[in-house]
């Protein structure tokens, strides 16, 4: 929970500042001001977020300074990109599993190194944040076509389904499941289990994203194919509780995106 | 292919909320469309959807709503989503001038991105914190009549003119439409007797979305 004083911090003072300063605030410009802004805007993001519920029940003012501080040096150092609000969701399973290391000496590292990995992670998805390259290769929609070609190489039938019969369109809901690393979609217990599945994965945490993702609809294609538009995109919108393990044998059955290799499932 | 599909309606009209971030866009959806209001509510990413259907003079109108995230690093991705939309609901945060000021960049947003008939409802949200306004409920009035807005003050969190004011917009959507259905069986009507060729405006019938501040 985000507590009473911070509720009250976040009623009245809202990401509303968030969104109205972030394209004044230049983190370029180091002078007082700008700074303190960021870190408004960052700190307004950084509580009260459902799936940090569980992180929050134990931190202390301390450990949401050090969350502050590691979005907050982020967005210096990527001043295209600044902060996005979601990268926090993505922040906290790391620095839950940093934070609470039962070996005490490593848990006083938990901002460095929650940092550290935070940057890795990010590292070949950050353009996803970036609405500049929205449209390039490197871009979230370009991230999407390769969801829907995936689905579409591994079920014909349920893409057609989603895609023509129904309309439901990977934006409506891959948007959030790929920015986020899957944060919102599932309890913090379950995303740390799939997390350990997409960095454990040799074809890269991205790739492995996609086939989860296409496992997720998979799972589901018989709710899906009976659906229509807005009781697919509700359903999706709020993906139901499903056995992780399960889902995650699904993803690594996948066969890979490219048109002239099929594996039989 | 067996359809789960919801024909139990008249009318569907689809609806964007939009506003900066933190106006509470995402608990004015919940609140109407689930009843709920959640106090820690994550920021929006991207879209969320919902839809609630109602009675609107006598017809059942199902409303779909497209809830979109404030943050100006979404604005590229949502306002795709202004396309179709009969109806916006653009927010504001009676405690945050800012997001008051901001209102006219929102509708340059809509006249860019979307149907240039579109009903616009403005709500001045978060009513309930009254102590700490920066908005006048006047001022809001006076932006509405301007710009031709509905307009009305609403909290979320005390259920304070939600219904009323998604009432009103859908409503006056429907005149709108059942306006302009008239007109064209009107239009059809003096085609097919060609002695009485009348000419009938059609879009005359979206010009009175204008004035009438709907706030009591």
């Amino acid at each position: 929970m985000y507590g009473v004083p911070c509720s009250g911090v976040t009623k009245i003072q809202g990401p509303a500042v968030a969104g109205a300063e972030v394209e004044d605030t230049d983190v370029d410009e180091t002078d007082v001001s700008g700074a303190a802004a960021a870190l408004q805007m960052v700190m307004e993001n950084c509580f009260g977020e459902r799936v940090l519920q569980k992180v929050i029940d134990l931190m202390c003012m301390k450990e949401k300074e050090a969350m502050r501080n590691i979005l907050l040096l982020f967005a210096k150092l990527n001043p295209e990109i600044r902060y996005v609000q979601g990268m926090n969701e993505v922040l906290a399973p790391i620095f839950y599993v940093f934070s609470t290391d039962t070996d005490e000496q490593n848990a006083a590292n938990a901002e460095a190194d929650s940092f550290s990995c935070f940057v890795r992670l990010l590292s070949d998805s950050v353009d996803h944040f970036c609405q500049q390259l929205d449209n390039s290769s490197v871009g979230i929609h370009s991230t999407l076509s390769r969801l829907s070609e995936l689905l579409k190489a591994n079920d014909e039938e349920l893409w057609q389904h989603l895609e023509y019969t129904t309309k439901v369109n990977p934006q409506f809901y891959g948007f959030r499941w790929i920015t986020l690393l899957l944060t919102q979609e599932f309890d913090l217990h379950s995303v740390m289990r799939i997390w350990d599945t997409l960095l454990s994965n040799p074809f890269g945490v991205q790739e492995m994203l996609l086939r989860v993702c296409c496992a997720m609809l998979l799972c589901i294609k018989s709710s899906l194919l009976s659906g229509d538009f807005i009781a697919n995109l509700k359903l999706l919108q709020h993906y139901p509780k499903i056995n992780i393990e399960h889902l995650l044998r699904v993803a690594k059955d996948i066969s890979p995106d490219t048109s002239s290799f099929h594996l039989s499932l | 292919m067996a359809h789960k599909v919801d024909h139990e309606y008249d009318y569907l009209f689809k609806i964007v909320l939009i506003g900066d971030s933190g106006v509470g866009k995402s608990n004015i959806l919940s609140r109407f469309t689930r009843n709920e209001f959640c106090l820690e509510s994550k920021s929006t990413i991207g879209v969320e959807f919902a839809t609630r259907t109602l009675q609107v003079e006598g017809k059942t109108v199902k409303a779909r709503i497209w809830d979109t995230a404030g943050q100006e690093r979404y604005r590229a991705i949502t306002s795709a989503y202004y396309r179709g939309a009969v109806g916006a609901f653009l927010v504001y945060d009676i405690t945050k001038r800012q997001t008051f000021d901001n209102v006219q960049r929102w509708l340059r947003e809509l006249r860019d991105h979307a149907d240039s008939n579109i009903v616009i409802m403005m709500a001045g949200n978060k009513s309930d914190l009254n102590h700490l306004r920066a908005v006048s409920e006047q001022d809001g009035q006076v932006l509405a009549e301007k710009e031709g807005l509905s307009f009305l003050e609403t909290s979320a969190l005390e259920a304070l003119n939600i219904d009323k004011a998604f009432q009103t917009i859908l409503t006056e959507i429907y005149h709108i439409i059942s306006k302009k259905a008239l007109a064209a069986q009107e239009a059809a009507a003096a085609t097919a007797i060609p002695g009485q060729g009348t000419t009938i405006n059609v879009s005359d019938s979206s010009g009175n979305t204008k004035g009438g501040c709907c706030s009591t």
